[in-house]
């Protein structure tokens, strides 16, 4: 489907996507296969191509965009060798990986242009770098040239510190203190370059936080990665008494249960995944969270949920006390 | 923020480091040991570990903490330095290097350069502060291990030790077994603000890592020039994922800051032989015992085989040996006796949960271990650094005390690596507990590579 100028399709288990045939792009002009895409879920992509007469060809490159909300541009040669002659006739996309969405903003054949190739490897360069809960564990470096800012920055240091080895081990002593002393400031120059892009990327960081966040007044504040969750508990702090226990229905349950179970402590949570209520107390509260199964039936003025197994009622009759969207609520048994 | 909110928060954090200066000049015994931004940085890492430890010994006696119990340490202390004041001269109290990162010397590349590496630092306060004011816990552990804990304790103003309970032991039905030293800091931070607020009990992580930098800047400053140590420092507290984690409530770079302070007086005792700075070391393992579980390990595998090696190797007669050894193990075990002996009480779990306790090599790690070093973003080049380091320096560190340092190293790289290619334990926010070890390391062998001394 094609949604906001973005070709989108849900892909499940390995598919291809062949484009139109009768191409006949001439071989020998080098053609390369730019596209733009963006992937939901782990998932990667490879090319291939067929000559008019020959065997299908699939590119060696295995391309795995990084996991980061950005569209990543990518350039597939679709020649095999500069020898090869003929007419490319089919051109296709091999997708594979763990289901989810794939969204293609845009792809097209041409020749090798050095001066888009340089540019659109700028642009991935300048991508910032998102604000995601997995973020604590892994920071995305940036990718030039097919290869992260990282890699290429080590493999400078590497062979360097290779080179200069290579002197430090037959120099003399006071040589040898010359040769460590201009590869330390290299090196610390190497340090810097890094850190120059990854001040860069903190400061995106600082910006997005500061545009969804801090700038927008109370009713439109958002947070990466979690949304209007912060709004949310706003709200449940307001209606919800600091000695009451609650029931909470989140969907999916991470990440908000773990950071609900938190922000409104003293309050006390049951769910399927956190529990830390007093037994035998009762758990008046409900707390629905973008959860699309929990709904409140009106004429039985009670929380009905519709599973893929079914519906049922899982609560006594009560009301609806605060409306925060169709799929967030805060509903009160009656007393 | 008002300015009673202020006040509030200034003695939540004032207290602590007060009573950590009082320790450190007790200490001393009058003679000056250590600069004043390190007497400064150790005394807050010292105190908020003392009162943590204090909040603890509390709970364990089922006392609630409430003004009178929370002030009675601070009473003890203002008497104890009140009496240290009298008794040594108050310029005796710090120990003075000549700081200046330039001087005549300096060429003016070499300062343009440290005036650009400042900006970057300038810069790095800023991100981590924003963070810390702007943002609420926002990563996993941060908002249900640590502050989640905190919370409880604030709110039920104890510790709570029945086991039916909801809120037994900070209430993290996962997290139970996890040392308390974070958790009771917060709370104490957030009984003296009055209120449980995020901002100032996260606001520990951005002083923890400035107190990492001033501890590792006038250490080094005790062996390199000023702007080569500031360059090392720099390049410390600009690994990417500490300044990450410093901004997001997360503790594995403290627990760094205790591992490399715990080694770097190791280190300086070995140089100087002074009770001093072994007692210092243990004190700040004794505290980073209570701030991650896995602190335990690094000590027992990364510490305790470098002291009795070294004086095995330095030939200390046996009764030395054994004095110095037991003295340095019971100041690090017995603030910490009470915490094991509950875990064992109650039959908490001790190390990696149980899912993940089956030992099986995982041949998969060992391609993401070298992705993690050299592809992702998290640590700059700083193993290629390394890796260099290891092979310009061997012959040399061989023949000196530095070898103690690369043991130490040796050592805590390979649980890391050993607990994530046989445990599969997160690899890259456990790095930061070494990582300042790894920098210090590469400092001292360029220092005595390129003979960079002290000016």
């Amino acid at each position: 489907m094609i949604q906001g100028g973005v070709f989108r399709i849900l892909g499940k288990e390995e598919f291809q996507l062949v484009l139109p045939p009768g191409l006949n792009i001439p071989a020998e002009r080098n053609p390369y296969l730019r596209i733009r895409l963006r992937f939901q879920s782990p998932r990667y992509m490879r090319v291939f191509w067929q000559s008019r007469g020959g065997k299908p060809i699939l590119s060696l490159r295995v391309i795995q965009p990084p996991f980061d909300r950005h569209f990543h541009t990518y350039w597939i040669p679709l020649a095999k060798s500069p020898e090869q002659k003929g007419k490319v006739e089919r051109v296709g996309l091999f997708f594979g990986g763990r289901p989810g969405w794939i969204e293609i903003d845009s792809l097209d054949i041409g020749p090798f242009s050095l001066k888009e190739y340089v540019l659109s490897q700028w642009q991935e360069f300048c991508l910032p770098r998102p604000l995601n809960l997995a973020t604590i564990n892994f920071l995305q470096s940036p990718w030039l040239f097919n290869k992260s800012f990282a890699s290429w920055l080590n493999i400078i240091a590497a062979l360097i510190l290779i080179g200069a080895a290579i002197f430090y081990f037959k120099a003399g002593d006071k040589q040898k203190i010359k040769i460590v002393s201009r590869i330390g400031f290299t090196m610390l120059v190497l340090w810097v370059v890094y850190d120059i892009r990854e001040t860069y990327s903190q400061y995106k960081m600082v910006e997005e936080i500061y545009l969804s966040y801090v700038e927008p007044p109370p009713e439109k504040k958002t947070f990466p990665a979690l949304g209007d969750f912060y709004r949310f508990i706003d709200l449940c702090r307001e209606k919800i008494p600091p000695d009451s226990q609650y029931h909470f229905y989140p969907y999916p349950d991470w990440p908000y249960d773990c950071r609900i179970h938190y922000f409104l402590y003293p309050r006390r949570i049951h769910s399927d995944t956190w529990i830390n209520i007093i037994e035998g107390e009762e758990i008046p509260y409900h707390v629905v969270y973008k959860n699309p199964r929990v709904h409140y039936d009106l004429s039985r003025r009670r929380l009905r949920y519709t599973g893929p197994e079914g519906g049922s009622f899982i609560s006594p009759p009560g009301d609806v006390i605060a409306l925060f969207d169709r799929n967030s609520f805060i509903f009160l048994e009656d007393r | 923020m008002t300015p009673i909110t202020i006040a509030r928060l200034s003695l939540a954090y004032l207290i602590p480091t007060l009573i950590g200066i009082v320790i450190l000049s007790g200490l001393e015994r009058g003679k000056r040991r250590l600069a004043g931004f390190e007497k400064l940085a150790l005394g807050f890492a010292i105190g908020s570990g003392i009162v943590s430890f204090y909040l603890f010994y509390l709970g364990i006696l089922r006392i609630r903490f409430n003004f009178w119990t929370l002030t009675a340490i601070v009473w003890l202390f203002i008497i104890w330095g009140i009496f240290i004041y009298a008794r040594i001269r108050p310029k005796k109290l710090a120990h003075s290097y000549r700081s200046n990162i330039f001087s005549s010397k300096t060429k003016w590349k070499e300062k343009l350069l440290i005036t650009f590496l400042v900006i970057l630092l300038i810069w790095k306060i800023f991100f981590i502060a924003f963070n810390v004011v702007v943002s609420a816990p926002y990563f996993d552990d941060s908002v249900s291990c640590w502050n989640y804990k905190a919370k409880v304790y604030f709110h039920t103003r104890r510790i709570i030790w029945d086991r039916k309970d909801p809120d037994f032991l900070g209430g993290h039905p996962g997290r139970t077994h996890y040392p308390n030293g974070i958790p009771l800091f917060k709370s104490w931070v957030a009984l003296w603000m009055g209120r449980w607020e995020d901002l100032p009990v996260n606001v520990n992580t951005l002083i923890f890592w400035l107190c990492l930098g001033l501890l590792f800047y006038f250490n080094l400053r005790y062996y390199l020039s000023a702007s080569v140590a500031f360059a090392f420092t720099y390049m410390l507290l600009s690994i990417p994922l500490i300044t990450f984690h410093a901004g997001f409530a997360y503790f594995d770079m403290v627990a760094g800051f205790y591992f490399i302070g715990g080694i770097i007086y190791l280190y300086r005792w070995i140089e100087r032989r002074e009770d001093f700075y072994l007692v210092l070391s243990a004190l700040l393992f004794a505290i980073g015992l209570s701030i991650k579980e896995e602190m335990l390990a690094f000590f027992v595998l990364g510490v305790i085989p470098v002291l009795v090696i070294y004086q095995a190797a330095a030939k200390f007669r046996l009764p030395s040996l054994v004095r110095n050894t037991a003295l340095y193990l019971s100041i690090v075990f017995v603030p910490s006796f009470p915490w094991f002996y509950a875990k064992a009480n109650y039959r908490l779990q001790l190390g990696p949960v149980p899912a993940t306790q089956q030992l099986e090599f995982n041949p998969k790690a060992l391609k993401l271990l070298v992705a993690y070093f050299f592809d992702f973003g998290n640590y700059n080049i700083l193993w290629t650094l390394l890796i260099a380091g290891f092979v310009f320096s061997f012959h040399y560190v061989i023949k000196s005390n530095l070898k103690y340092l690369l043991l130490s190293l040796v050592f805590a790289l390979a649980f890391l690596l050993g607990a994530f290619l046989f445990v599969r334990w997160t690899f890259n926010r456990a790095t930061l507990i070494v990582m300042p070890l790894m920098i210090y390391y590469l400092a001292l062998i360029y220092g005595k590579l390129s003979t960079s001394r002290c000016t």
